[in-house]
């Protein structure tokens, strides 16, 4: 019945007082990669937290109470994670963490917040597994899984694709993870997985198992990249002739992926939890904002991390206190809140559910694909 | 596996071009390495570093002061140059002063490294950047129509670089006065002080060669794979050390020949060996024990590898 | 506890309340602890080798082997910890058998390399293997690895691990296996001349620094909770490295501080700076920028690192008192103890064609001599001559190209310096070589070395018979010093003495090998008339004794006055035999001398 309740006051717009009165200051952690070969990830995720902030804090979303961000760096090492996590508990003292970036780091650290009962919103962790740690972990940042299935329908229902190829990076969890739903994808819609190959971590020259993958005559091309080995992948990939559709995962969907690969980049389709011209409701808000904080375009990962510490501000609201347990209960009957990534709902799993879409890049630029 | 593939005489062709390609900037990178071990008895492990500021300093001539290519170029030489010997004055030459050992210059240049790559991602941050398309066309030759045989210009110039780079340095050192004075140092650094050589000054020369050497690796890299991060260093650094050890330590037309290698092996690997790309870095290592084991000093060895 | 004692415990405790007092400051948490913890058995890992003068950036690879191992067998096989942990040492120790033997034999840089390779090549394994490992994915939950059967040890097993640690390597400090490895540390080859197997040891090293980092890596596994190849990368070996650099792998304690500061400073500075100061939240590249500069500047101005603070320290703990009820007098030098043959017999040592060449040049060539039981032989010639290289031939520290070298009736040419030494020759070197860092005492001890019959079980578990040989090695040493009037100078370091007092002393240690023949070479350089007149009698006294000599010289006088018979060699070649008074007025001889003089 309480969470009937919450649910119902969640149902209700951002900006009704608060339920009952929360201390002046909340302490809220916030755990990225900030330096590293991630760091992009970890220093766009915390300008979306920044952005987020300044706006709930100016527009007193939790009325006279202020919440107070302590941005600390995980430098992707398990063993920082945990003593970073560990200081933000037991010292600070904060009423939730945000992060951290990587799921390696996650899987390690997550543990001491569940066990402290301090509720964990990751914004960038898609490993499977990262909720299933404890009834404490959330996610805003959509699976692959559920976000790949609809990208590879939409292309076979257009091109009618009878045989694919796979290229992905074999030493990177996230891309192994991907390729594997990719797969699935495929073999789902019926298509053929007629040649796979991997590359490492650094690699820069893909030529030879491109053309490998292209010699085996595939109607389209899946692969799974982060963003440094996109860009030339996608170069080379034209270099070789290869005319044949590209379907990315989501390492492609970046405003840099388009800037650098130019020209390659034409006809790449992308599926994403979030693009820069989103009609979501609050999207076009905060590409605006974003652009005139910090001059420059955001990415997926600021835009999941914008909304999730909005989300995370919403449950304090609704909670009505900084108590722990209590914004856990509240976070977990988020239910259609709208943020940047759309309509956004927490599943009985602690996993997001929002619509993603379907893009296409067409002159430069990300569209819908249609 | 796809026998189709083994019989398949373009993608054969294709694999070769690709592998001399990739094995010519090895040796490109081999050369300046095996250089300054040949001649110091030091262990650069900060060349890869070296090699990355140097493609972004010719990224910065070519995509943001917009120059062209041969400008690039030898700003990226210069600067390797310059970065080299700064090296050499800061983190080799006291310890040479202190008469410290090998493995003492060895830790020096990964700690030089460390610092070199940190301020590159401080000051350019992680993202990837490649030089503008007006540096070089990308569109490759296409020999055979559509299906037949690609070869980049990028490729043509790695090779041809290699090349004209390789015999330069072998020239310099055999028929040259300073080439032989280099030769000395490396025969003997004390005798050589006391014959009147001015060994400081010869180290800085070997310096800036190296520098060079690996600036225009940092150039030919950037062109080939389109891929500047400050992290690209430590796949090649692996690399080279792999070839400097295949080819002996010391030895120039080593370094050219252990490159060549490698880049065809590591292509063909991938080309032909199921699950060939899964490996393929096993196959630097794999060469590199071998070596090591079997014949230490390496294929047209000098430097001696093992102990009396 | 007397001085003595105390003197012996400072350094060590000083090391641990500097450790502590870090904890306290900015470690508290038992994650932060733990971390500590680990990375202090990982810099002992790397002590291991580098007290024994070799740099393996292996330990990143162990510790994975270790973690991984300990990790499946404990969650995917269900064993309890107590057994996944040695079971994993266990697995890491047959590796470094299989990858170290045959990599062993390269020296410094080679060795750095190969083991750098060795820790890239088990993380594309972890990445190859995911069925057992979890492959890129990593080991946690969803690949089989849950987190609390991952989650087995506590910070109190990793403190005692430690402290075990720290009690094995104190205890082998000042035995007769940390003499070697000092000794192997210092100047290989000399040691290898006293007997000391270097490969064994060597061996003996890589082995323990495996395990150690094998240990380090399944605490790691069993207090993180989750693993994956990351966590493994080079920039680990690249850390472990640099505690044992700031540091100073001269003694134990040296890595264990580098590790305790490396460790605790980032915490610090994080804590007490931290994200609320806007240059360093922006400046996220600082910490790794410090550590690269601490590095060089550690390497370039304070080589031995900050545990060289501490040397002094350590030369006086090591036993510099002459051992009660010995004031060195009187007592004879030991002779090898066999009577002389009797005329007629094979030559003790005998050399037939002996030929060396170094990179074109011959050294030697065509080289035959034979050399008596009992006789004093000079070797003389102008330098270059070959006299340097045929004492390395004999010796072991140098194969010949050419030519047979036999020893009592069996052929030695080729055989490892230590089996030689071992056999009954010792030698000294042209430019002394001492252990510089040793006290003298211990200096001539290390010569007892294949005398002295303990090993490391006798020392870990301090048995009676350790006890028992180290003292009378002690009291025999003490007893050559005294032969030789070096008693006073027992305590110092050998580094610090005149160049004349360490020529004895390396003849003092030359002789604690029971020798049967003694090599010399140029004995009496940088000696005056008085003290070479004084080494002329002692060489006489020897050869009463029973020793065999054969002296490299230039000090003529001295040659004349004690040699049997002369061999002169030039160019490589022998070009002249005989008494000294025949040696005297042949002209090849003369020639050959002043013909250089004119170049």
């Amino acid at each position: 019945m309480i969470l009937a309740g919450a649910s119902a006051l969640f149902a209700l717009s951002a900006f009704s007082l608060p339920a009952a009165p929360l201390p002046p200051e909340i302490k809220v952690g916030a755990v990225e990669t900030l330096t590293g070969d991630n760091s992009a990830y970890g220093i766009s995720i915390r300008k979306g937290l920044e952005l987020a902030l300044s706006e709930i804090n100016g527009q007193k979303l939790l009325g006279p109470a202020q919440i107070r961000l302590i941005v600390m760096d995980d430098k992707a090492d398990k063993q920082e994670g945990i003593s970073v996590f560990t200081r933000l508990i037991d010292d600070e003292k904060v009423s939730a963490i945000i992060g951290p970036t990587l799921s390696s780091t996650a899987f390690a650290a997550d543990p001491i917040a569940q066990k402290a009962g301090v509720p964990v919103l990751a914004t960038s962790n898609t490993a499977t597994g990262i909720t299933a740690m404890g009834d404490f972990i959330f996610r805003d940042s959509l699976l692959q899984s559920g976000v790949i299935p609809g990208t590879l329908a939409a292309v076979a229902a257009r091109t009618h694709p009878q045989k694919a190829a796979l290229l992905y990076e074999a030493t990177n969890e996230y891309s192994k993870s991907e390729a594997e739903v990719f797969k699935a994808a495929l073999q789902k819609l019926g298509i053929q997985l007629v040649a796979s190959e991997s590359y490492s971590k650094g690699d820069s020259d893909f030529r030879t198992q491109l053309g490998k993958l292209n010699a085996r005559r595939p109607d389209i091309f899946v692969i799974s990249s982060l963003i440094g080995e996109a860009i030339p992948v996608l170069q080379q990939a034209r270099e070789i002739g290869i005319t044949q559709p590209i379907v990315g995962g989501n390492g492609f969907n970046s405003p840099n992926v388009l800037k650098n690969a130019k020209e390659a980049a034409e006809g790449l389709i992308v599926g994403s939890a979030w693009f820069i011209d989103s009609t979501a409701p609050k999207s076009q808000s905060f590409v605006t904002a974003f652009r005139k904080m910090y001059g420059s375009d955001p990415d997926q990962f600021a835009a999941q991390a914008y909304d999730g510490l909005y989300i995370l501000a919403t449950a304090i609201r609704n909670a009505g206190s900084a108590d722990r347990p209590a914004i856990r209960d509240a976070l977990a009957a988020v239910r259609g809140y709208k943020g940047a990534l759309g309509t956004f709902s927490f599943d009985e799993n602690r996993d997001p559910v929002h619509p993603s879409v379907t893009l296409v890049v067409k002159g430069g630029r990300f569209v819908l694909y249609q | 596996m796809d026998l189709t593939l083994l019989a398949d005489p373009v993608f054969l062709a294709q694999n070769i071009v690709d592998g001399a390609a990739r094995g010519a900037l090895y040796a490109v990178y081999a050369m300046g390495f095996t250089l300054i071990f040949g001649v110091l008895d030091i262990i650069n492990l900060a060349h890869a570093a070296t090699f990355t500021w140097c493609a972004f300093a010719g990224w910065l001539v070519m995509a943001q002061l917009h120059l062209p290519l041969p400008a690039g170029l030898i700003v990226s030489m210069a600067a390797g140059a310059g970065i080299a010997v700064l090296l050499e004055l800061l983190a080799f030459r006291p310890l040479r002063r202190t008469g410290s050992d090998r493995l003492s210059s060895m830790i020096s240049s990964i700690g030089a490294s460390l610092i070199m790559v940190s301020i590159a991602e401080a000051v350019f941050g992680v993202e990837t950047r490649r030089f503008p398309d007006s540096a070089l066309d990308p569109r490759p030759f296409l020999l055979g129509g559509a299906g037949g045989l690609r070869v980049s210009r990028a490729q043509i110039l790695i090779v041809a670089a290699a090349a004209v780079l390789a015999l330069a340095l072998g020239f310099f050192i055999r028929r040259t006065r300073m080439g032989k004075a280099i030769r000395a140092i490396a025969a003997n650094l004390r005798a050589s002080r006391l014959l009147g050589i001015d060994v400081d000054g010869v180290v800085v020369i070997t310096f800036v060669i190296a520098g060079a050497l690996a600036g225009a690796a940092g150039i030919l890299v950037g062109l080939l794979s389109n891929n500047i991060a400050p992290g690209m260093g430590a796949q090649i650094e692996l690399r080279g050390l792999a070839v400097v050890i295949l080819g002996g330590m010391g030895n120039i037309e080593g370094a050219v020949l252990g490159g060549l290698i490698l880049g065809l092996v590591e292509t063909f690997a991938i080309a032909y060996l199921p699950g060939g790309s899964d490996i393929k870095d096993a196959v630097a290592f794999l060469i590199l024990f071998l070596i090591l084991l079997v014949r230490p000093n390496g294929l047209l060895g000098r430097k001696s590898a093992v102990d009396a | 506890m007397n001085r003595a004692g105390l003197r012996r415990f400072l350094p060590g405790a000083i090391t641990l309340l500097i450790l502590a007092a870090d904890a306290f400051i900015s470690v508290r948490n038992h994650a932060d602890l733990d971390r500590l913890l680990i990375n202090g058995i990982l810099a002992l890992s790397a002590f291991a080798t580098l007290h024994a003068r070799m740099l393996s950036l292996a330990n990143a690879g162990f510790m994975a082997i270790g973690a991984y191992a300990s990790a499946i067998l404990s969650v995917k096989a269900g064993l309890p910890v107590t057994l996944s942990f040695p079971a994993a040492l266990a697995i890491c120790g047959i590796v470094a058998v299989l990858i170290g033997l045959p990599v062993l034999r390269l020296t410094d840089v080679y060795l750095a390399i190969c083991t750098l390779g060795f820790g890239e090549v088990v993380r594309i394994l972890i990445v190859l293997l995911p069925g057992l490992t979890g492959g890129p994915t990593g080991a946690n939950l969803s690949t089989g690895f849950p987190y609390e059967a991952m989650r087995r040890v506590d910070t109190g097993m990793i403190a005692v691990f430690l402290a075990m640690l720290v009690y094995l390597f104190w205890t082998m400090a000042p035995s007769k296996t940390g003499r070697a490895f000092r000794a192997i540390r210092e100047r290989p080859q000399a040691a290898s001349t006293m007997g000391i197997d270097i490969v064994a040891y060597r061996s003996l090293a890589f082995v323990m620094s495996a395990l150690i980092a094998g240990a380090a890596g399944a605490f790691y596994a069993h207090s993180v909770g989750s693993l994956d190849n990351g966590d493994f990368r080079f920039t680990r070996a690249v850390d472990i490295l640099g505690y044992a650099v700031l540091g100073g792998s001269g003694q134990w304690f040296g890595p264990l501080l580098g590790a305790g500061l490396l460790t605790a400073l980032p915490i610090l500075l994080r804590d007490s700076l931290g994200a609320s100061i806007g240059f360093l939240r922006s400046f996220a590249q600082l910490p790794n920028i410090l550590t690269g500069l601490g590095l060089v500047l550690v390497i370039v101005f304070l080589p031995g690192g900050l545990a060289h603070v501490f040397r002094a320290q350590v030369t006086a703990r090591r036993p510099h008192a002459l051992p009660p009820g010995r004031t060195g007098e009187g007592h004879a030098v030991p002779g090898p103890g066999v009577a002389r043959p009797a005329p007629g017999t094979s030559a003790l040592l005998s050399v037939k064609g002996l030929g060396r060449v170094f990179g074109g040049v011959e050294a030697l060539s065509g080289v035959s001599l034979e050399f008596d039981e009992g006789g004093v032989y000079g070797l003389i010639g102008p330098n270059g001559a070959g006299k340097t290289t045929f004492i390395n031939l004999v010796s072991g520290l140098s194969a010949p190209d050419s030519g047979t070298i036999t020893w009592r009736g069996r052929e030695i040419q080729g055989h490892r310096a230590h089996e030689i030494a071992r056999a009954g020759i010792a030698r000294t070197f042209q430019g002394v070589r001492l252990f510089d860092e040793m006290s003298v005492l211990e200096n001539v001890v290390v010569g007892h070395h294949s005398r002295v019959h303990t090993n490391l079980a006798s020392t870990w578990l301090r048995l009676p018979r350790e006890t028992r040989e180290e003292k009378a090695a002690m009291n025999e040493a003490a007893v050559l010093l005294a032969r030789l009037g070096l008693s006073d100078l027992a305590g110092r370091p050998a580094g610090a003495l005149s160049y004349g007092d360490q020529r004895r002393v390396e003849i003092a240690r030359a002789l604690a090998l029971d020798p049967r023949l003694l090599l010399l070479d140029e004995p009496a350089a940088g000696m005056n008339d008085a003290e070479t007149a004084s080494l002329g009698s002692f060489l006489l006294e020897l050869k009463r004794r029973g020793y065999t000599l054969i002296v490299v010289e230039h000090h003529m006088d001295l040659i004349m006055g004690v040699c049997d018979r002369i061999d002169v060699l030039n160019f490589g070649r022998l070009i002249a035999q005989g008494t000294p008074a025949e040696i005297a007025g042949n002209e090849q001889v003369l020639e050959a001398y002043l013909g250089r003089e004119e170049g």
